[in-house]
């Protein structure tokens, strides 16, 4: 709701960059936007070179006066998360929001998170440290 | 199958900011579809319950049958749903009830959004389909589809074929179980995977007595908004300010079924059997409040990874939530997952004498599996618990089953018979109130109901204010004031004082003040409803303040709608709400609740002793009627619909009062 409000004035979800997609018999929900691949299949498979890599943010830009709506970038996303806009008759994907997306503001649960790619694994490699820590301490009780 | 279009494209003038901006209107006889503007209905009514109120009122007679053609089912979404606005995930449901008054339940899940999305506000059948259907609603298009297939089928199992047949997951809709389709007169309407249910006042009877068996919803289309950034930075706010609320933090102890049962020990609300003699301690209750940590963590009723602590915890919501407190459950004949709420452990646990919470987890999820109504379900189980107990009936009665108390396998049955209306589930076709009139032999002082509505089962000799809600309102028969009275006195009693002058309206056994608290707190419900709120937001726990949303609704929609407005046009809902009814015959005289809760006081527990007082009922009662603009007989005045802007229905409404002779 508020990405798509936030990037075109209008609740719409289905016109939204991130989406949730869920099981409701196994009661999981994953949501699925753009991963701003480095080596994206978009930016390759583009004839018309309107998206490119924005260095600051990490995020692959579209611009808006090239694309001409051949949706291409559309069939070869591994993750379905470009997506095409039957009223603009461009495509439209995650564009960060200038640096502080609305998704993140808005999720009470913390499922989503903005980070810098070097935070990414912390979390888990910590939590699996622990573990370890956890498993060696056992051990060392144990040893006669 | 026949199919249907909208061929009429809404004029841009008419598309108002935070609205669908369209009523449909689907006869099923005839397969016609029309459209009406939203626009005209908005200042009056607001949304939802308000313009579905206002249409049924307008267009159905008091001689309509509630299982005939001319009844109407109403579905309205309301102003906020579908916006980023927190809460803002309820949906109304409203008709003339199989007990023939005109009444509303709500339905939270995704509906209401997916329904604006698709373009419409409010949707109003009518007629009887010749065959089983459902109604599949997308971009301003309505499809009437064969539902032969679905017919039989539980409710999560229709949603699910439907999303296969229609080849989207996407697609959010309701549906009725097999006691919809047979026309038990309490019967509900089911969303999700037992997310949530339209419960009260029979609601998927109507649907079942139209051959509507579901009502499926796509939506690709967009919500206008005036002011887009101040709306969204609006939105933001309140969501953040939920999340700094003593509620969050304490989400998953204070309502989730962990500690439902300490809560109503400790404030007294319990209900043992059908409103019966007890000692909580000897007949083995107390159980139910031992050691919720143990038993939560048992791994045969909780479903992994969802402990409080847990950020990544699989816990549902509706849409729009900003608390996410329901839970999943392993449902114990399945290798299956399950939702229950905490409303069906009490309709389901002390009332049925269930301390097991397995067999509490089973019990509260037949409710759903049927599509019955889990608090009426509850309280006719218990009545015939108790007329087992006490030798009205034996096994031969009830076809061999003993309804002992207690006995999960009993229930089981009963349940099953009731929605299949087979054996002595034919007893339950018109609730409790008919099963007591069949049986006969003193059952019929053991039916607790008010105007065929089965009581809520908190202890209402107690809480006055709930005796006077369950007589004189439709549902939601609790005010948040002095159900919190027992864990903040101080707080309650200062609110009590500032709010209405007297700090007894606080204080739960006590008359004074009850009145002006119910009514100001009906009003306060119908406007959620109206505006498509969920009420554990407002009114009940975060806040009751509704200025902040007429503020949100300016930058949503740029309608000026000041918080006296929400009041004028709740007062119009009630109001015509009880102009109806009074149509159909109820006055004073059905307003009371079973004389039961006169002559027994409670047994156990802090309000040990208590029970209502024929005057002092009477009393709050006429308060209440004053305080509403009625007469002492219940019956609006004329001055009360002048002062609502309703001369057209008052002149209505005065014709068929003569020429029924009831006045």
């Amino acid at each position: 709701m508020v990405c798509s409000l936030g990037h075109e004035n209008e609740i719409s979800p289905f016109r939204s960059r991130i989406k949730v997609n869920k099981w409701e018999e196994t009661a999981h929900s994953i949501p699925v936007n753009c991963r701003q691949c480095e080596d994206a299949p978009c930016q390759q498979v583009c004839t018309v070179n309107a998206i490119s890599r924005d260095l600051d943010l990490s995020c692959q830009m579209i611009n808006y006066d090239k694309c001409i709506g051949c949706r291409s970038c559309v069939l070869v996303c591994p993750f379905g998360a470009m997506a095409f806009n039957e009223k603009t008759k461009k495509v439209f994907k995650c564009d960060l929001c200038q640096g502080e997306p609305l998704c993140v503001k808005f999720c009470a649960y913390g499922t989503l998170e903005f980070l810098e790619t070097s935070e990414m694994n912390q979390d888990r490699m910590t939590s699996a440290a622990k573990k370890i820590l956890m498993a060696q301490k056992q051990a060392e009780k144990q040893e006669p | 199958m026949k199919r249907a279009f909208i061929i009429n494209k809404t004029k841009r003038n008419e598309i108002m900011n935070g609205l669908a901006g369209k009523i449909l209107f689907v006869d099923l006889t005839t397969g016609q579809v029309t459209t009406r503007c939203t626009k005209d209905y908005i200042k009056k009514y607001v949304g939802a319950r308000g313009i579905n109120t206002k249409i049924i009122f307008d267009q159905v007679n008091f001689t309509t049958e509630p299982f005939g053609p001319n009844n109407i089912f109403a579905i309205g979404a309301g102003l906020l749903a579908g916006t980023p606005s927190p809460a803002s995930s309820r949906t109304t449901l409203s008709a003339i009830s199989p007990a023939g008054l005109l009444c509303s339940a709500n339905i939270g899940g995704f509906i209401g959004a997916e329904m604006k999305y698709a373009g419409f506000d409010n949707i109003i059948v009518k007629g009887i389909s010749p065959k089983p259907v459902y109604l599949f609603v997308t971009d301003e298009k309505v499809f009437i589809k064969d539902a032969e297939s679905l017919w039989g089928k539980d409710p999560w199992v229709t949603q699910e074929t439907i999303r296969e047949e229609l080849k989207d997951r996407n697609v959010q809709s309701m549906a009725i179980g097999s006691a919809g389709e047979n026309k038990v007169s309490f019967a509900c309407v089911v969303t999700g995977k037992f997310q949530s249910s339209a419960g009260r006042n029979g609601m998927g009877a109507v649907m079942g007595s139209k051959n509507l068996k579901a009502v499926a919803f796509r939506g690709k289309s967009a919500i206008r908004v005036a002011e887009p950034k101040k709306f969204l930075e609006s939105c933001l706010k309140l969501h953040q300010e939920a999340r700094e609320h003593a509620f969050f933090k304490t989400r998953h102890n204070s309502v989730s079924d962990k500690t439902v049962f300490i809560r109503q020990f400790e404030s007294g609300k319990l209900v043992a059997g059908n409103w019966e003699d007890s000692n909580w301690k000897e007949d083995g209750l107390e159980a139910l409040k031992e050691n919720p940590e143990r038993i939560w963590n048992k791994e045969a009723i909780h479903l992994k990874n969802q402990d409080e602590n847990s950020q990544t915890g699989r816990r549902p919501g509706c849409f729009g939530c900003p608390f996410y407190h329901q839970t999943y459950f392993n449902n114990t004949d399945s290798s299956d997952i399950i939702m229950t709420k905490c409303v069906q452990r009490v309709s389901m646990g002390p009332t049925l004498w269930l301390t097991d919470h397995r067999d509490l987890t089973e019990a509260g999820h037949l409710s759903d599996k049927y599509g019955l109504d889990v608090t009426s379900l509850g309280n006719c189980i218990s009545f015939l618990m108790e007329l087992y107990h006490k030798g009205i009936i034996n096994e031969s009665d009830t076809d061999g089953v003993a309804m002992k108390r207690g006995d999960i396998k009993a229930i089981r049955i009963a349940s099953q018979k009731i929605a299949n209306q087979t054996g002595f589930g034919k007893w339950f076709k018109e609730g409790v109130a008919g099963a007591g009139k069949i049986i006969g032999k003193g059952a019929e002082k053991c039916a607790l109901h008010v105007k065929g509505l089965e009581l809520y089962p908190e202890e209402a000799r107690a809480y006055k204010s709930m005796a006077l809600s369950a007589s004189v309102s439709k549902v939601e028969q609790f005010a948040p004031l002095d159900y919190g009275w027992y864990s903040n006195k101080e707080n309650a009693e200062a609110y009590a004082l500032k709010t209405f002058g007297k700090k007894e309206a606080a204080q739960p056994n006590k008359y004074e003040g009850k009145a002006e608290l119910l009514s100001d707190f009906e009003d306060r419900t119908c406007i959620g409803d109206m505006l498509g709120l969920c009420k554990s937001y407002v009114p009940w726990v975060v806040t009751q303040d509704y200025a902040v949303f007429s503020n949100l609704i300016y930058e949503l929609a740029e309608v000026e709608i000041y918080e006296q407005t929400f009041f004028k046009a709740a007062k119009r809902v009630v109001i015509l709400e009880r102009a109806f009814n009074a149509i159909q015959g109820i006055s004073r005289k059905d307003e009371r609740p079973p004389q039961r809760l006169f002559e027994k006081p409670v047994t156990d527990g802090r309000f040990k002793g208590e029970h209502l007082d024929e005057d002092k009922f009477d009393k709050m009662l006429s308060q209440y009627y004053e305080l509403k603009g009625c007469n002492q007989k219940g019956l609006p005045t004329d001055e009360t619909f002048r002062n609502l802007g309703l001369d057209e229905e008052l002149y209505n409404f005065k014709k068929t009062m003569t020429a029924r002779d009831l006045w």
